[in-house]
């Protein structure tokens, strides 16, 4: 498998919904630029900082078992 | 970063100046023969070989006071690289040939081709670091081309014209004891090459490193 592919699948699209939050409440909360949450929502990002998926998890609730999810191959 | 975008587009500019003119130089050298040429020649004292400076130069009309005029230091002769060369002088020859022409214009001819080379690949680098994206793909390999270019160019070039002088001495039957065509190789153009070429590895550590955060959130 090349380096840059990989299975890893981003639910922050779903967890978003399930709270009634839009991207850019997010981003006001977390922080983080909605161009970098845009990536991670439409599963575009490559790498996740530690320091971006904590203030994603305290922002939502939730852990990263939740956010992130690795497909079948 | 505006006038470093400017910056770029200058030294592609005086880099296609000096390859139009470093070809046209040439080829106007060229169309002269079989005029006069003038090529570098390095007279040897083969009484005293002792180094430069020992012969004395012959200008009619002038007396140097306790002195003498002696040739221009040979190239390279600070490192000891032409031993036993005593100065530096022009041979001025008619009925030359075209590749005595071309030769002795070739420093030239290859500085103008080599600033060529090396502006084309400058540029794109220069562009790309106006644009906030200094390890772009492909600028390690464009400063390869740069170091490569400043080596190699820069150590042939004023090669070719000693070479023309060693033919303008061989034809006109003055090549012997007292006169030599001595190639002087420089390690200055090594040296930069290799500090541009260090630099082109830097580039590309850094074009891993920017792919490795590119996707990162």
């Amino acid at each position: 498998m090349p380096a840059d592919e990989h299975r890893v699948v981003c639910h922050l699209d779903r967890l978003l919904a399930d709270r009634g939050m839009t991207l850019v409440e997010l981003s006001a909360r977390t922080g983080i630029s909605p161009v970098n949450l845009s990536l991670l929502k439409n599963g575009h990002a490559r790498a996740i900082r530690f320091s971006t998926l904590t203030a994603v998890c305290d922002a939502l609730g939730c852990t990263p078992d939740d956010l992130l999810s690795v497909a079948h191959g | 970063m505006p006038w470093v975008r400017r910056l770029s587009g200058l030294v592609v500019i005086l880099g296609l100046v000096a390859g139009v003119v470093g070809v046209g130089y040439a080829i106007n050298g060229m169309t002269q023969a079989p005029g006069f040429v003038k090529a570098p020649v390095t007279l040897i004292d083969a009484d005293a070989p002792t180094g430069w400076a020992d012969v004395e130069v012959d200008v009619p009309g002038v007396d140097v006071p306790d002195g003498w005029f002696a040739g221009a230091q040979p190239p390279g002769s600070g490192s000891g690289l032409v031993s036993g060369a005593d100065g530096r002088l022009t041979i001025v020859a008619w009925d030359s040939t075209r590749i005595e022409q071309l030769l002795s214009r070739g420093d030239r001819l290859v500085g103008g081709l080599g600033l060529l080379v090396g502006a084309l690949a400058l540029g794109p680098v220069l562009g790309s670091i106006a644009q906030g994206r200094p390890f772009a793909p492909g600028n390690a390999r464009r400063l390869t081309v740069v170091a490569a270019t400043v080596a190699i160019a820069g150590s042939i070039a004023p090669t070719l014209p000693e070479i023309a002088g060693f033919l303008v001495l061989e034809r006109t039957g003055l090549a012997g004891p007292d006169f030599a065509s001595a190639t002087s190789p420089s390690l200055q153009p090594v040296l930069v090459g290799g500090v541009v070429l260090a630099l082109a590895l830097a580039f590309r550590a850094g074009e891993r490193l920017s792919d490795d955060v590119r996707g990162l959130v």
